[in-house]
């Protein structure tokens, strides 16, 4: 579950904050586990509730920042994935504004749908979709510089 | 331009999928810290009322017992003197130290016996009237003394039922006038309640009731009014606002057909049921099915009890049982819970219970202990008992009765 943590989180110890406060969760709503679904895939849903509690308080949800639009294409994306180890995945993804990390992961991870993501984030679908995209620039073009690194 | 930009979202599920990390010690260390927190918080605010409740109680022995056994109490100053130590002179001098009176002016040269709250007696000297100024002399008297000086001034041979005689015959004196006293009081409460079968369910139903509700204390407060008629008796009647809390634990609700012909699912609880329509999802078919989250339930009912009471009376202090009934009007009856299905949750609130009567009777046992620290104000300790003489509920799946003992504390000002 720290993984998951993780992907919501500005680093490590933000992490396992949102680890504690779900777990914490876990165990006092313990009796609301009816035993009809997974119960791993209940407490991923706690963990990302925690994590979308933690951030959507903070007011963190408004960045909009202009996307340089050049080198955005990946030429062999499983290259990188091959030489990329998963922290730098995951420290890519944390380096995003909290806005888009959210919806990020909400998205690829959760597959939510955009319409869903707007409703849970108090947005609009199009401040979603844009963000999403957004995000995928961003670690689009962060991906293409650590290859570039790894290949010099 | 976009075209690789879904293959990010392949990359990282392909790559994070099935990877772990492990967290620190100190993520279990803290979290076990605050599931302690909270088990302790819990179980302060549960006591909290009932240690207020004994802190109160035990602040107010701790003042009667310093009343009582005189340790900050004045001093009772008896004046007698050599020359007049004569029956009548000394029975004027009892009568008054028996209402309450300290002697005004003494004789210059006259001797002041001063009955210290340890029971003992010295024997001091007026020099100037007042006995503020008497020169205290050292002989020091035993209790005993106290008792044989009241014989000896009263002119009554039995010197240990002397102080007594004097008392009675004082309170012989007084004859009885009825008064009024009003009571302004409030309790913790510890409700329960009976559940019968409410004649057309299974037993498993009114079970099923019993082992999801939990009582929480509930108080009442309010105000009593008592017509003292007889020196031993008196009638009691008032008005008290109770309020009951129940914790209900989480349930299925299903669908049912309601009065009205629309399908909307029920909610049952020992107070009577109410008919559920969440706001999300289709419309429910019979037999459809919802999760609901624990429910706080609320009622709240205005009593108006009448009761006799038999007043026995020993020095301040009063002892009054008393019997009677109680007519009980339902002010209020609230379930707050939350509904969850699909992933929709929503919040319900249910004001208005049906299936719950607006009137039951109750029967009331109580016995006040008073204590009068003024001839007109008197604290009051009145643990008391009820229980309904009918069911709270009509056509509901139980019959229920409601029973609660509390201890109330309150001010009663005579008039």
């Amino acid at each position: 579950m720290l993984i998951v943590c993780m992907r919501y989180a500005k680093n490590r110890e933000e992490a396992e904050e949102i680890l504690q406060e779900g777990f914490y969760r876990v165990f006092k709503y313990i009796y609301q586990f009816n035993n009809t679904g997974s119960f791993e895939g209940w407490i991923r849903k706690i963990m990302v509730n925690a994590a979308l509690q933690k951030y959507k308080s903070k007011s963190h949800l408004h960045p909009v920042i202009h996307i340089d639009q050049g080198d955005r294409h990946l030429s062999d994306g499983t290259d990188i994935y091959s030489n990329l180890h998963v922290k730098e995945l995951i420290r890519l993804v944390q380096s995003l504004p909290a806005a888009y990390r959210l919806i990020f992961n909400l998205y690829v991870f959760e597959g939510f749908k955009h319409r869903e993501i707007a409703k849970m984030l108090d947005i609009s679908e199009g401040t979603s979709k844009s963000n999403l995209s957004d995000a995928r620039a961003i670690l689009q073009k962060a991906l293409v510089k650590e290859k570039k690194m790894i290949n010099t | 331009m976009s075209k690789n930009l879904p293959h990010i979202d392949e990359i990282y599920r392909d790559a994070i999928d099935g990877y772990e990390e492990h967290p620190s010690p100190d993520v279990w260390r803290r979290l076990q810290a605050q599931l302690d927190e909270e088990d302790v918080a819990a179980y302060k605010k549960k006591y909290i009322a009932a240690r207020r409740a004994a802190i109160s109680l035990a602040i107010l022995l701790l003042f009667l017992v310093i009343q009582e056994t005189g340790i900050i109490r004045p001093a009772v100053s008896l004046p007698i003197g050599p020359i007049r130590l004569k029956n009548d002179l000394a029975n004027e001098t009892v009568k008054d130290n028996a209402e309450g009176k300290r002697p005004q002016k003494i004789a210059a040269g006259r001797k002041l016996l001063v009955i210290q709250p340890s029971g003992y007696i010295t024997d001091t000297c007026c020099i100037n009237g007042k006995p503020g100024n008497a020169v205290p002399c050292v002989k020091l008297l035993g209790p005993d003394s106290l008792n044989r000086m009241m014989a000896h001034t009263a002119g009554v041979a039995d010197t240990a039922g002397a102080a007594g005689a004097i008392r009675q015959k004082a309170k012989e004196r007084r004859p009885f006038k009825p008064y009024w006293s009003v009571t302004v009081l409030s309790s913790q409460e510890w409700a329960q309640y009976r559940l019968e079968n409410g004649g057309n369910v299974s037993q498993d139903e009114s079970t099923d009731i019993a082992q999801k509700e939990r009582h929480e204390p509930s108080f009442t407060a309010g105000a009593l009014v008592l017509y003292q008629f007889k020196r031993n008796w008196g009638i009691q009647a008032g008005l008290l606002y109770s309020g009951t809390s129940i914790a209900i634990d989480p349930q299925e609700i299903y669908a049912v057909k309601a009065p009205d012909g629309a399908i909307a699912y029920k909610y049952n609880s020992s107070s009577g049921y109410a008919f559920v329509k969440p706001g999300f999802g289709l419309p429910p078919a019979v037999g459809d099915s919802l999760s609901a989250a624990s429910a706080q339930h609320n009622l709240q009912y205005i009593g108006i009890p009448v009761t006799l009471q038999y007043k026995i009376t020993k020095g301040r202090f009063s002892f009054s049982p008393g019997l009677g009934v109680s007519f009980n009007f339902l002010a209020g009856a609230r379930i707050k819970t939350e509904v969850e299905n699909a992933g929709n949750r929503e919040t319900v609130t249910i004001d208005k219970l049906q299936g719950t009567k607006t009137f039951y009777l109750g029967l009331m046992a109580n016995a006040n202990l008073q204590y009068d620290f003024s001839k007109k104000w008197a604290l009051t300790i009145r643990p008391g008992f009820s229980y309904a003489l009918t069911s709270i509920t009509k056509n509901n799946v139980v019959k229920t009765y409601p029973y609660s003992f509390g201890a109330a504390a309150g001010l009663t000002y005579k008039f």
